[in-house]
């Protein structure tokens, strides 16, 4: 799987950062052939090269390069080279793609299409919409697809990080520290 | 002070990725599911693999085993976990053993408690909510000081 990636990468046709769209579906034992599939039917419309981790979805694309899984390390690579990227809602995937501060267009998978157990894929989907961090599609179509990224690409963000939280886990653990030293 | 922080794979190894810098200073160790991103984890710090508990009985009595010859063998005096399940054991054999226990909700967590977080409520020493809106939906005891991004 790893050494897919780097066969991709040696006959890739990218020819300077930026120029790819980037499909994942995390490393979820379901599949999500709904996304892989309309990702897969834009690709065929469209010039840029587009790369899809399909995960365990059992539709295999005919004009996106695929693979199923790799490593995080690679994942963060090929996040880093992409000018867009397309995602299930899923937070492993979110963070990764908003940390780099990449537009992100967000498909969450829901539980009527058997894609996961609940749909709590929607809450983050909807919340970052809202705050106009991602764009998020419900029913992907190729062109759906296409608008969704037209319009992330406008609405890009810096990239964010995590300082209040760990600022407020370092304070926690001093003060149970201090209480610790205290009892002795 | 010697940290122990457990959470499961993939998304949840993310988030907690995300707040590493808070432990400067502390020792740490993970516990975590076995998966394709132990090398990452080992990098960083010493970690225990176990098998993914997902929503077997059997498994989560394994575990729970497990948590229990770790948190002897290590005495950390904080657990520290964003989910999933596999915090389960470790929260409350922490509670019996007097450990200090942090129970972030994950990320993901916008609008409802996860079934996990529901569970841990009750026993975790710290129960804080990566969204404001969460506060209203959990009891007083829930807090929000900020999320992973």
């Amino acid at each position: 799987m790893a050494s897919d990636v780097g066969e991709m990468w040696s006959k890739s046709k990218i020819s300077r950062v930026g120029h790819m769209i980037l499909v994942t579906v995390g490393a979820y034992y379901r599949s999500f052939d709904r996304l892989v599939k309309s990702m897969d039917d834009l690709a065929n419309a469209i010039e840029e090269q587009v790369i899809i981790q399909r995960g365990a979805s059992t539709y295999e694309p005919l004009y996106a390069d695929h693979f199923q899984f790799t490593t995080f390390t690679h994942m963060q690579e090929l996040t880093r080279l992409a000018r867009v990227i397309v995602n299930h809602a899923g937070a492993g995937s979110i963070i990764l793609a908003l940390k780099l501060g990449k537009p992100l267009v967000v498909v969450p998978r829901l539980e009527k299409y058997g894609e996961a157990l609940d749909d709590h894929q929607r809450q983050i989907a909807k919340t970052l919409d809202s705050q106009g961090k991602v764009v998020v599609v419900m029913e992907p179509t190729p062109e759906t697809l296409r608008d969704a990224i037209d319009k992330a690409i406008l609405q890009n963000s810096e990239p964010i990080g995590a300082t209040q939280l760990v600022h407020s886990i370092k304070e926690q653990l001093k003060k149970w520290q201090y209480i610790s030293r205290q009892a002795r | 002070m010697k940290i122990c922080i457990v959470c499961s794979h993939g998304g949840h190894l993310t988030e907690v990725l995300q707040i590493l810098d808070a432990f400067e200073g502390h020792e740490i160790f993970f516990v975590t599911y076995y998966g394709t991103r132990e090398t990452e984890v080992t990098k960083i710090a010493r970690a225990y693999f176990i098998k993914i508990i997902g929503v077997s009985f059997s498994r989560m009595i394994a575990a729970t085993f497990m948590a229990f010859r770790i948190l002897v063998i290590e005495k950390p005096q904080v657990i520290v976990s964003l989910g999933a399940e596999i915090a389960l054991p470790f929260i409350y054999l922490g509670k019996l053993m007097r450990i200090r226990t942090i129970y972030i909700e994950s990320w993901a967590r916008v609008e409802d408690l996860s079934l996990t977080g529901r569970l841990v409520y009750p026993i975790a020493d710290a129960f804080w909510v990566q969204w404001p809106q969460m506060l209203e939906k959990c009891g007083p005891k829930a807090k929000f000081h900020g999320s992973v991004i």
